[in-house]
């Protein structure tokens, strides 16, 4: 099974990479912020992921003396919802559509939008891995 | 005896033609009795009433002009059309030649003429333009009588006199018309360089008085005129030709029956000519038949003021005491009258001619004095505006200071608006304000101005002031307050929808207390007086209306404001110290979870792994503690409490290990890869300072502070500095001095750059840079602020100093002298 994080936090993608491997014994993929998933979606058309699991709050780059500045459109506080902004990216490509995707965020659910396509879940960060766990099973269960 | 007759009637015509006033009719009257050699002429006319057809005539005929050599004048002016040849002839329309004196002895009994020797004379009838009919009379001295020739050479004559006093009177009629508007013109361009007065208006409308009693050579010329402003329906003497000065005479009259004849035409707005005023009471039926209503008393006894005017004696004849007027009339507006009576010199009756004249002067009469009258409308208008805008501006202050008092008084504001209101337009005797009753949905009054409002018997007052007006029916407040136009109602008992508060109030503007849709009420303005409101009322009641709409608003907004600010700062404070009370449950666990880890990390010595993941969890742990402690402090700050400061000695050693371990938190949060490193510069902290004043050297040994807040700005400037440098940098922390002598704790790193224009920026609460956010996606942008807070709470100060060109930030937490242990 292929799988993509997309979490800008060292502390958590560190435990999260960790215990997916023990599970399901494959490497993640890690993306840290909104424009290297820009940047990565051509890849994932050629050649998607079984699951993509995407934090919300996303920065748009890392400090960086060559980083680009975000587009003037989500300058300042698009980071709020940088996460939602790459599913919907996903959302429009006929080759990533369908990628079962799991938004994987500390917010509280009443912050996301209500019409996510069927293929998107969130899980709260807050409960426990194994709920994470159990979801991930569950979409490449539908997915297979 | 030899006739021009070729040349008489060019004669008679340039005659005419070169005159413009009515001396011009005796001088063709000259032009006839000198082409047909008689003596003398009279031309006559009948006064209009007569009646010709009956078998006995009634009426008179008066003379229109007359010539005889030495300018001698008949003292005859008038005389019955029965029992005259002159009326005779005029009634069979018939040439009579009167050959012989004593076969008509009769008619040579007038002293005059026997007098002047006149033996015989013909009368010829003559019609007047217009059908007015009267006669020639030629005398002769002379025996021998008029012949057949010559009598019908005046015959021929006598038909072209009707044309020619025609284009007489009509050449006069422009005259003056023309000398009218010369004055007027004149006036105009005077009134342009300064204010036209009372005075001046006056001055010129005696000027054109004093030109139409030359004009028709009257004894007395008046012109009486409406000041609505000042006195309204009373028309006052403005202009006038009376001998006697305003001696004995009527100054001002009104629309009333008891003001005679020109009360009469004040009411009715129409003109008048009567004949002999002396004759009033023997013709009042025919009189009162052509002027219906008219009522005169002679109560100046005309005749006796006739004869002193003129100097006569008792026994002397007096000339028909003519008398014409006319409205000085715009429209349907009557601005007052101008009369004429008494003409001295023939024509000794105000015909129709001379009628039609002072019409024609009364209208130049009016169109000056309605322009004297909107211009100063217009003045007053200007002057009632500045006053109004200077009086809102007043109102304003003063509201402005009302509402910012604790309890606005909302009553005084509308008590100050009512007077304004007052103040500001004329013939507003009765103000009120009406509001809306919310619960009720019931107008009623908030406040009254004007003694009228306690007028009447004290039940009836009551009665009065506790009225309310339901929004649904279909009073005329009700009516303003649901459509939000104002109503202006000139006569109050013709509109349908006036309800009816006060008796005796003739006219009402009410106008609607509103902002936008918000609705608040109404503003009355009644009159009881003469004069109407002054045209700019409906406007100015509008924007007052407006005006206190704006301040009801306001007081509204201001009242909620209020209300909400007391509801928040009381859930403010709840909500405070629900903060308070959850940091202080979050950093019981967390200071506990730290002491535990201290301990396992003690036995954890020789396992990598392990001891990189404790590390990375107390890491975890000391940031929770700042963001637990950062919110107690806002919470603090927040509240506008300062923070209070738990002051203790912080030795060199202690303040260098603090400095430490903050470092080793702060660096196992930074991930590995980006290989940000960490250092404390020990030395700099052991370094003297020189005292130049005092020629001493002395070092560091420690700070007087609140360590915790020291260990909580730190953390804050520390994790800034890790989270903006840039991968593979060092992030340094070191002491010193400052220039001043004071003590600088600094950290400095390589990254995001704070732009010169942001120094001041970032220590304002809430802030953040775009970069950084976009950069971090993370922070509340309180951490500069709290710090800043904790440095001035201990004297001291928060600088931050912009990155330099080589990428350099440096962040200084200085402590005053008498934070330092020397």
């Amino acid at each position: 099974m292929r799988i993509l994080i997309v979490e800008d936090d060292d502390m958590q993608s560190d435990w999260l990479i960790e215990r997916l491997k023990r599970e399901f014994r494959t490497e993640p993929d890690l993306i840290r912020t909104e424009s290297e998933f820009y940047d990565c979606l051509d890849a994932l058309s050629s050649s998607p992921p079984d699951i993509i699991i995407i934090d919300i709050m996303l920065p748009w780059t890392e400090v960086e003396r060559d980083s680009r500045d975000a587009p003037p459109e989500i300058r300042g506080k698009g980071w709020f919802d940088a996460g939602l902004r790459c599913e919907k990216l996903l959302h429009e490509r006929e080759e990533t559509k369908s990628i079962p995707v799991i938004l994987y965020s500390m917010l509280e659910p009443k912050n996301l939008p209500r019409d996510l396509p069927h293929n998107v879940v969130f899980v709260s960060k807050v409960y426990n891995i194994d709920d994470l766990i159990e979801k991930i099973h569950s979409l490449a269960s539908e997915d297979a | 005896m030899q006739y021009q007759s070729p040349h008489l009637p060019i004669s008679l015509l340039s005659t005419a033609l070169a005159r413009s006033n009515l001396l011009a009719i005796s001088e063709m009257l000259e032009s006839l009795v000198k082409a047909t050699n008689a003596y003398g002429c009279i031309l006559w006319q009948v006064v209009p009433g007569a009646n010709l057809d009956e078998p006995i005539p009634t009426g008179q005929l008066f003379v229109v002009a007359e010539w005889f050599p030495g300018n001698k004048s008949n003292p005859l002016h008038d005389m019955p059309i029965d029992g005259s040849i002159t009326g005779k002839a005029i009634s069979s329309n018939t040439l009579i030649n009167v050959p012989d004196r004593k076969a008509n002895e009769s008619v040579f009994k007038d002293p005059f003429l026997e007098d002047a020797g006149i033996h015989n004379f013909c009368s010829v009838p003559i019609r007047f333009r217009g059908g007015t009919r009267g006669a020639i009379n030629l005398y002769r001295t002379e025996a021998t009588p008029f012949n057949d020739e010559e009598i019908e050479r005046i015959r021929e004559l006598a038909s072209l006199v009707p044309n020619i006093y025609k284009d007489i009177r009509d050449k006069v009629s422009f005259s003056v018309i023309r000398k009218i508007n010369r004055i007027l013109q004149k006036a105009e361009i005077e009134s342009s360089s300064a204010p036209l007065t009372k005075d001046k208006v006056s001055r010129v409308i005696q000027l054109i008085c004093t030109l139409v009693s030359n004009t028709f050579k009257c004894v007395e010329t008046s012109i009486f005129l409406e000041d609505r402003v000042e006195s309204p329906g009373i028309y006052k003497l403005i202009a006038t030709t009376w001998p006697e000065g305003t001696k004995e005479m009527k100054l001002a009259y009104t629309k009333s029956k008891k003001d005679g004849i020109t009360g009469w035409i004040l009411k009715m707005g129409k003109p008048v000519t009567i004949f002999d005023l002396a004759h009033y009471h023997i013709e009042e039926k025919n009189i009162v038949r052509r002027y219906p209503g008219m009522k005169w008393t002679d109560p100046l006894n005309i005749k006796g003021a006739t004869r002193r005017a003129r100097h006569l004696a008792e026994t002397d004849p007096l000339p028909p005491l003519s008398f014409m007027a006319a409205p000085i009339i715009m429209g349907k507006e009557i601005y007052g009258v101008i009369r004429c009576s008494v003409a001295q010199k023939g024509p000794y009756y105000f015909a129709d001619l001379a009628l039609s004249l002072l019409q024609l002067v009364a209208a130049q009469i009016s169109r000056y004095w309605s322009n004297w009258l909107s211009q100063r409308e217009k003045q007053e208008q200007i002057k009632s505006w500045e006053r109004l805008v200077k009086s809102v501006s007043e109102l304003n202050k003063f509201v402005h200071e009302e509402l910012s008092k604790e309890a606005p008084n909302e009553n005084l504001i509308l008590k100050k608006a009512l007077d304004i209101t007052s103040a500001v337009i004329k013939g507003a005797e009765i103000i009120d304000v009406r509001l809306l009753d919310e619960k009720s949905n019931e107008l009623y009054f908030a406040e009254t101005a004007g003694q009228y409002w306690s007028e009447g018997k004290q039940e009836e007052v009551r009665r009065r002031r506790l009225r309310r007006f339901p929004l649904d029916d279909k009073s005329a407040g009700a009516k303003v307050f649901r459509e939000g136009i104002v109503h202006v109602m000139p006569n109050v008992k013709k509109d349908p929808d006036y309800s009816g508060t006060f008796n005796g109030i003739k006219r009402m503007i009410i106008a609607p207390i509103q902002v936008a849709d918000k609705k608040f009420g109404v503003l009355d303005l009644r009159g009881i007086g003469e004069s109407d409101f002054p045209r700019h009322a409906e406007p100015i009641a509008g924007l007052l209306g407006q005006q206190l709409g704006l301040y009801y608003y306001l007081a509204t907004i201001i009242r909620e404001l209020r209300n909400t600010k007391d509801d928040l700062n009381k859930h403010a404070n709840e909500e405070i110290q629900t903060f308070q009370d959850l940091t202080h449950q979050l950093k019981t666990p967390i200071t506990s979870a730290l002491r535990w880890l201290e301990q396992t990390l003690y036995y954890a010595k020789g396992n990598e792994n392990l001891e990189k993941r404790l590390w990375a969890i107390r890491g975890l742990c000391g940031k929770a503690l700042r963001v637990s402690s950062n919110t107690r402090l806002f919470a603090d700050l927040a509240q506008g409490k300062g923070l209070s400061l738990n002051v203790r000695e912080l030795k060199l050693e202690d303040l260098l290990k603090l400095l430490k371990e903050a470092n080793q938190d702060i660096r196992h949060l930074v991930p590995e890869r980006r290989n940000i490193s960490f250092y404390v510069e020990e030395d700099s902290f052991k370094e003297a300072y020189r005292d130049s004043q005092n020629k001493q050297h002395f070092y560091l040994k420690g700070l007087e502070l609140d360590v915790n807040l020291l260990e909580q700005a730190l953390g804050d400037i520390l994790e800034n500095a890790a989270k903006y440098s840039w991968s593979g940098t060092k992030v340094r922390v070191f002491g010193g001095w400052t220039g001043g002598g004071r003590f600088h704790i600094s950290v400095e790193n390589y990254g995001l750059e704070i732009k010169t224009s942001e120094v001041n920026l970032c220590k304002r609460r809430g802030w953040q840079s775009e970069k950084a956010q976009d950069r971090s996606g993370q922070g509340t942008g309180i951490g500069l602020w709290i710090v800043d807070n904790i440095m001035t709470s201990h004297g001291g100060e928060l600088e931050i100093k912009a990155t330099t060109s080589y990428e350099l930030t440096q962040v200084r937490l200085i402590f005053p002298l008498t934070r330092v242990i020397r």
